[in-house]
């Protein structure tokens, strides 16, 4: 249940396989929203790519247009933007990890997703970076701003000038056509046809959500309109679910541009790059602590617990009863959108917590107990070695509004960043011989101060009201 | 009074299997594997006509070797087959015989005080209650489980503990027959069960008594315990199965569980390795009822959480040592 939510709250990035995001603008619809440098040009509608407007008629059906056409010519414009993004382990000759980028603005600087080249920005000593062009010139790759909140990433290569792309700040109405352009799973420069669907509703960082294919190897390529302007960056897709991907609004590029000064590996040493970092995704996680005063409550056999915490939590509650009908748990799962990632396998900045409330019918006081344990117990964290250290944990017997419960409370430190700490704090009630709950919180990449300013106010919003 | 000379056969594991009683000054005694011997000795590395013993009057025995070609040694020494050797009592060796010599010149150990051996008196007694403790503790567990398909669950469990039970006691068994020439099935029987049926049930109770008292301590002491539980059950299957002495026994006792638990701990590392998910839940619930320790204000709980920083500061730090971040310029 608790993986079936995850999913479903797989929003963002982390949860979801980050690879990339597509975007394609419908022509005729979207030219009210096209600034005036994004028409369709003449080319494209002399090769009847995309019928010339006329005037005083109604606009064709576009199922009725050669699609493949209208692709080829907007892949056909952007190639000479856009490069493959490498990165090499050591020296290595085979790339550990690649992805895409396209050029904007007028000093050379190529956008791509933070995800992309993460390893390089932490590890500088240990990756490289290069990119490849479309007529296969290759050459290193220098990062220079990095925005870990909305995964995008400014490059540079010396002396690489490519034609930039024009970029648009809005975003596409919903519905509109549009198209995704990457490497995906290194097998050259591919375009996607889709629907732009506008902004995601109930994700905390903004994404607009695409419909259409996307693979591994497009995060960082531009996501185009009808009139193969660039409105987002492809960043990742559900892997769990058909075609649903997501692409960040071209709006977050100009303000990184203009912090992009100096490459990070003559300005800044690897120690400071990773406290920038690790500053980004607290600023990132303030916006989901610093909300929600008063937390939402919601109340089960008895139990008061809380529920929504702040306007970015989604709950959901599932009843089930167990085969043998003498054990009913209902659970109330809350969780933030997916955080953010620091590298590819690090994601920081979600909260989630379950409550299991768990009644028991016709069972000895003993019985009923050890099932609870069971419940209590069953339960997993995830974490690799390589990025966390162990957790610290302190349990005790606690008074409640209300009612008694063991609490265990664990913390661990990020090897990489010292501020950022996974919280882990699970509640077993015991004042009942027939009813119970089980409450397990999870704070992921968080500051110690606010994990346990928040805990404070999750154990105070619980209560047994009868 | 004639001097006497007793003279006896000993097998691998020192028990008497021939016993020869010589009296009278200038008695003999010839032993080897010949039939005409006085004594006969199935030995390959033994001579037809090995060693001869003479009785002296003086009481003492003279030990003559025949010119054989592996000798003999007595209590470890080699004899001379011209002099011989004069011995008031000795073991033999005889190619891979050992022969015990005794007259009344040596001198015969005190008494020992009597201990009657509760184990052995009481053995079909404690054989049973280990076994009954054995079968509740698995019954009760499954019953704590819940209602649902119990008997079946309770059989299972059942069959299974007495499967491990009869493996545990068979192989015990197996030693005692092959060094001391019993099975002493009851007693093996009463020591598996008592010491498994106790350590069950201890355990049970120590997690009771870790929720009703909230000690924090309770954990190396169950460690501890099991410790002194498989002490235990190692001394007195070894104390009963072989001839080692009592402080060869308790050396062993002593040595083998914790070999055994470390290899075990090591495989369980292996199959559920200590990794960095691991989060301890703490101490089982029990109803509420048997809570006997009080509960902490929740202001207390909180402020013992912020000192959480500093454990996980110092197992990131050990982390890090343990393993380094290559490229850190830190």
């Amino acid at each position: 249940m608790r993986r079936l939510f995850r999913k479903l709250l797989c929003f963002g990035l982390g949860g979801c396989l980050v690879l990339t995001g597509a975007d394609a603008a419908m022509a005729a619809e979207d030219h009210a929203v096209e600034p005036p440098g994004a028409q369709i040009t003449p080319a494209a509608v002399a090769e009847g790519v995309v019928p010339a407007p006329v005037e005083g008629t109604e606009e064709p059906d576009l199922a009725e247009q050669p699609l493949s056409n209208a692709a080829r010519v907007r892949l056909d414009r952007a190639r000479e933007s856009i490069v493959q993004i490498r990165g090499f382990f050591s020296k290595a000759q085979s790339s550990a990890f690649h992805g895409s980028g396209f050029a904007v603005g007028d000093e050379g600087f190529i956008v791509t997703n933070y995800h992309v080249v993460a390893d390089a920005v932490l590890h500088p000593q240990r990756y490289r970076l290069e990119y490849v062009t479309a007529d296969d010139r290759t050459g290193r790759l220098h990062v220079y701003a990095v925005d870990v909140r909305n995964d995008l990433a400014v490059v540079k290569a010396e002396g690489l000038m490519l034609p930039p792309m024009r970029v648009r700040t809005d975003i596409p109405r919903q519905g509109a056509r549009a198209y995704s352009i990457g490497f995906p799973l290194n097998l050259g420069l591919t375009i996607t046809e889709g629907v732009a669907n506008g902004l995601v509703a109930s994700g905390f960082a903004q994404r607009i959500h695409y419909t259409g294919a996307i693979n591994s190897g497009m995060s960082g390529g531009p996501a185009l309109d009808a009139g193969g302007t660039v409105y987002g960056i492809n960043v990742s897709v559900n892997a769990a679910r058909q075609l649903v991907g997501f692409v960040v609004p071209a709006r977050h590029i100009e303000p990184l541009l203009k912090r992009a000064r100096k490459p990070f590996d003559e300005a800044l040493s690897a120690q400071q790059v990773r406290d920038l970092v690790a500053q980004q995704a607290l600023a990132y996680e303030a916006g989901i602590f610093e909300s929600g005063a008063t937390p939402a409550t919601q109340t089960l056999s008895g139990y008061m617990l809380p529920a929504r915490m702040g306007p970015a939590f989604d709950c959901y509650t599932v009843g089930s009863s167990e085969a043998e009908r003498r054990l009913q748990i209902e659970t109330i799962s809350c969780a933030t959108p997916a955080g953010v990632l620091l590298q590819s396998d690090l994601p920081v900045g979600q909260v989630q917590f379950e409550h299991r409330v768990i009644r028991g019918q016709d069972l000895h006081p003993l019985q009923f107990a050890q099932r609870v344990n069971d419940v209590a117990r069953n339960y997993s964290r995830t974490g690799s070695q390589r990025n966390v250290a162990p957790f610290a944990c302190r349990d005790a017997l606690v008074s409640l509004d209300g009612f008694d419960a063991r609490i265990s409370t664990c913390a661990r430190q990020y090897r990489l960043f010292a501020g950022l700490y996974d919280l882990a704090v699970t509640v077993t009630s015991i004042n009942s011989t027939q009813r119970a709950v089980v409450s397990q919180l999870d704070l992921q990449g968080v500051d110690f101060e606010t994990g346990t300013q928040f805990i404070r106010r999750y154990l105070g919003a619980m209560r047994w009201i009868r | 009074m004639d001097p006497l000379m007793l003279v006896e056969v000993l097998d691998v594991h020192g028990h008497v299997q021939i016993r020869q009683r010589v009296s009278g000054a200038g008695g003999q005694c010839r032993i080897g594997r010949s039939l005409r011997c006085d004594v006969t000795i199935d030995d390959t590395f033994a001579a037809a006509e090995h060693v001869q013993l003479t009785l002296q009057q003086d009481g003492r025995v003279l030990v003559q070797d025949l010119h054989t070609r592996n000798g003999t040694r007595v209590d470890g020494q080699i004899i001379d087959a011209e002099n011989g050797r004069l011995i008031v009592h000795g073991e033999l060796q005889i190619g891979r015989t050992h022969v015990r010599v005794r007259t009344e010149e040596a001198q015969l150990p005190p008494e020992r005080p009597f201990h009657r051996d509760v184990l052995r008196h009481y053995r079909t007694l404690l054989a049973v209650a280990g076994l009954l403790l054995c079968f509740s503790f698995a019954a009760f567990l499954q019953w704590t489980y819940g209602p649902d398909q119990l008997t079946r669950r309770i059989l299972i469990a059942e069959l299974t503990t007495a499967a491990a039970l009869a493996l545990w006691v068979a192989a015990w068994c197996l030693v005692s027959r092959l060094t001391a020439g019993a099975w002493l099935v009851r007693i093996h029987l009463a020591i598996a069960a008592c010491c498994v049926g106790l350590w069950t049930w201890g355990y049970w109770l120590y997690g009771l008594a870790g929720f009703a008292l909230q000690w924090r301590w309770l954990g190396p002491f169950a460690v501890l315990l099991a410790a002194l539980v498989a002490l235990a059950a190692a001394f007195l299957h070894l104390r009963h199965a072989t001839h080692l002495k009592r402080t060869v026994s308790l050396l062993l006792a002593v040595i083998v569980p914790p070999v055994l638990g470390g290899v075990w701990w090591l495989t369980d590392q292996q199959i559920d390795p200590r990794t960095v998910n691991r989060v301890e839940t703490g101490a089982q619930i029990f109803p509420p009822s048997l809570r006997l320790a009080p509960t902490m204000n929740p202001a207390d709980y909180l402020a013992d959480i912020e000192r959480l920083q500093r454990e996980a500061n110092r197992n990131r730090q050990q982390s890090l040592l343990q393993s380094p971040i290559l490229d850190t310029d830190e």
